[in-house]
């Protein structure tokens, strides 16, 4: 068990700076997801973090105690790598045994006459066992004698867990474990991982760049840019309140409307009259915060340009009269709308984000001007 | 599937050229080598003679030819050995290592590249036992020097140093391509998972993973090194009495030098068999290895 604290941690690569100094505490027992786009410096933290790469800059804690000169060895984490980074000339049960062969088996135990060394076989033995009931943990026993290359993917994936599972780490790092997945395997795996948390209680560091598995995994997510992490929150909190423009634009499917706005002194946002703006913000509100309406009485309106049908949703995209495209969820079950009608659209002004030219959120209550 | 007589027609007109060229120049000779090896046939004669196997009872008591086997089994048994060593640890040190990589490659695979029998002049100098640098070294170190190739106790070892010499670079290279062929994951998660060492990694991932390449590069580092022929032309002429005699030698000197082209014939069939039954070896372990993947 172990809190993990990130101070100012820095990276760079000859030129490019991967990670611009940044600051994350991880509670024992949380699981955290870094998300962001590929590229934004995620993985590189997570390898810090292991000790698979040294940061420039900046110290990593491990339950209080600085491990920047520790080797990955020392560290007591285990990875799960994207690739799960299996040994493909071992069998499933050795690969989840090398872990433990490599920390409790000396040099000589490991060596091809350690088997006939008494204390070697005892130790062989005990580790035979731990693997056995890793395997059933994971229901993977009947997999055992298999290479790597005998294994479908979803097996794959188990078997890395295990790996890393069986040696009890005091936290784990996940580097996007789910990506060669399919679609159905991914929304499977997802379940098991979270239960596989709840069941471990230890610490999971997970990386994806797909804002499902963070939203549906984890206690808080931290959400990663450009090298830096510009919020760090509950999935509900990231979802309802994005402190930054990029981060409402990374997280939520389909994406957050976002529109160009013009603030007067008085805290009335116009969505239209933007040319003579003396302010020029951003208004960003979820398909699920607006609603179709009649187009005269709107503050927006626009042409039905295309009708996603998802079954329990329709997501209904609106070309503005200004060009922009916006996207409404509406309720399968009321009036259908058609390709080509002339709409208005309705803002829940509760749910209306404003962010400035910064990107940052802009705190307040504000009030639509509805004139067209 | 059948094909359409148009098709095979066309197929047939596709494999004429090669395999014209490979009647030509590949199982005509055999053949011919297949045949000369059982007659008393002599460069230059206008007639020969079947013996049968009297060649080959020949050989068996040729004390020459049985040197000369032994020879090469010792060369061989020195330069596959060292030059895959030293082409396997060379490979890992520049694999390892970050700056001037393509430096080391190339200079370490000059030697493959530069002709062998140019480079022997160049050892000839340099083993030469009154002004050549390597006395002069083990003067300066204060060993007694030697008459390198002179001495029949040695002279077949500075041939096979001279082997291993020439041929590491190759096996490096072949090593080189192995080595890039192992994912980096591996490392990474050997590195989590506690290995203490990089001797350790080697063991759990470099040194199994490598084991198709290290079948090959054994393969043919043993028939490489079964073809010694320029440096001992060059440096030895197989003496000091026979001391570096092999194989090819052998056979250059009967064919050629004593005209015994029957009984050259009949070494070749040996050394043939000998390659065969190394490159039998190779297929069969692949054969193993693809079964057991």
């Amino acid at each position: 068990m172990a809190g993990v604290n990130i101070r100012s941690v820095a990276k760079t690569f000859g030129e490019t700076q991967v990670l611009k100094g940044v600051d994350l505490d991880i509670r024992d027992g949380e699981f955290i997801s870094l998300v962001g786009p590929s590229g934004c410096g995620k993985s590189t933290l997570l390898r810090i973090i292991a000790g698979l790469e040294q940061q420039s800059d900046g110290n990593i804690l491990l339950d209080g105690t600085v491990v920047d000169r520790m080797r990955p060895r020392d560290r007591d984490l285990a990875m799960v790598f994207q690739s799960y980074a299996l040994y493909p000339h071992l069998t499933v049960a050795e690969n989840i045994a090398v872990p433990l062969l490599m920390r409790r088996l000396n040099t000589t135990e490991r060596s091809l006459v350690g088997g006939l060394l008494p204390s070697g076989r005892a130790k062989r033995e005990e580790i035979a066992e731990e693997v056995a009931k890793v395997c059933d943990a994971l229901s993977i026993s009947m997999l055992k004698d298999r290479k790597p290359a005998a294994l479908s993917g979803g097996q794959r994936q188990r078997v890395a867990l295990a790996r890393a599972m069986v040696r009890k780490p005091s936290a784990f790092l996940m580097d996007e474990p789910l990506s060669n997945l399919d679609a159905k395997m991914r929304v499977q795996a997802r379940g098991e991982i979270a239960a596989l948390h709840r069941q471990l209680g230890s610490t999971f560091i997970y990386v994806t760049h797909d804002q499902a598995e963070a939203m549906t995994m984890s206690d808080r997510i931290a959400v990663m840019m450009g090298g830096e992490i510009l919020q760090v929150d509950t999935p509900d909190q990231i979802y309802q309140m994005p402190q930054d423009l990029r981060v409402a634009e990374f997280i939520g499917s389909p994406k957050i409307n976002v529109l160009q706005a013009a603030m007067s002194e008085n805290g009335a946002l116009s969505l239209t009259s933007i040319d003579t703006a003396s302010n020029p913000v951003h208004a960003a509100f979820r398909p699920e915060a607006a609603r179709l309406a009649g187009e005269v009485e709107a503050p927006l309106g626009g042409t039905i340009h295309h009708i996603e049908n998802l079954g329990a949703d329709l997501f209904v995209q609106v070309t503005t009269v200004n060009g922009d495209l916006v996207i409404v969820r509406c309720d399968p079950a009321g009036i259908r709308p058609a390709i080509g009608d002339k709409v208005g659209i309705r803002l829940d002004e509760t749910r209306l984000h404003v962010f400035g030219s910064d990107n940052r959120r802009i705190a307040g209550a504000f009030r639509l001007e509805g004139g067209r | 599937m059948s094909l359409s007589a148009s098709q095979s027609r066309a197929g047939l007109a596709l494999i004429a050229p090669a395999s014209v060229l490979a009647l030509l120049f590949l199982i005509a000779p055999l053949s011919s080598i297949f045949v000369l090896a059982f007659t008393d046939y002599q460069l230059g004669d206008r007639s020969l003679r079947f013996v049968g196997l009297g060649n080959f009872r020949a050989l068996a008591g040729d004390s020459t030819f049985w040197k000369s086997l032994s020879n090469t089994l010792i060369y061989s048994a020195v330069v596959v050995p060292g030059s895959m060593l030293l082409g396997l640890v060379s490979a890992l040190l520049i694999d390892a290592g970050t700056s001037l990589r393509s430096f080391y490659r190339t200079a370490f695979f000059l030697p493959v590249m530069a002709s062998l029998l140019a480079m022997a002049v160049v050892w000839e100098f340099m083993l030469h036992p009154s002004f050549g640098i390597v006395n002069a070294t083990m003067k300066a170190l204060g060993f007694a020097p030697h008459n390198w190739l002179k001495d029949g106790g040695i002279a077949l070892y500075v041939l096979a140093i001279i082997g291993i010499w020439q041929s590491f670079g190759f096996n490096m290279v072949l090593f080189m391509a192995g080595l890039s062929a192992i994912p980096r994951d591996l490392y990474d998660a050997a590195e989590m998972d506690g290995t203490p060492n990089a001797w350790a990694r080697f063991k759990l991932i470099t040194w199994p993973l490598l084991a198709p390449v290290t079948i090959f590069v054994a393969v043919t580092s043993v028939i490489r090194s079964f073809q010694v022929f320029d440096t001992v032309h060059a440096l030895t002429q197989g003496g000091p009495n026979k001391a570096t005699e092999v194989l090819l030698y052998t056979i250059y000197a009967e064919g050629f030098e004593f005209f015994r082209s029957g009984h050259a014939a009949a070494i070749t069939i040996v050394f043939i068999m000998l390659v065969v039954g190394v490159s039998l070896l190779r297929f069969v372990s692949l054969k193993k290895n693809g079964a057991s993947a």
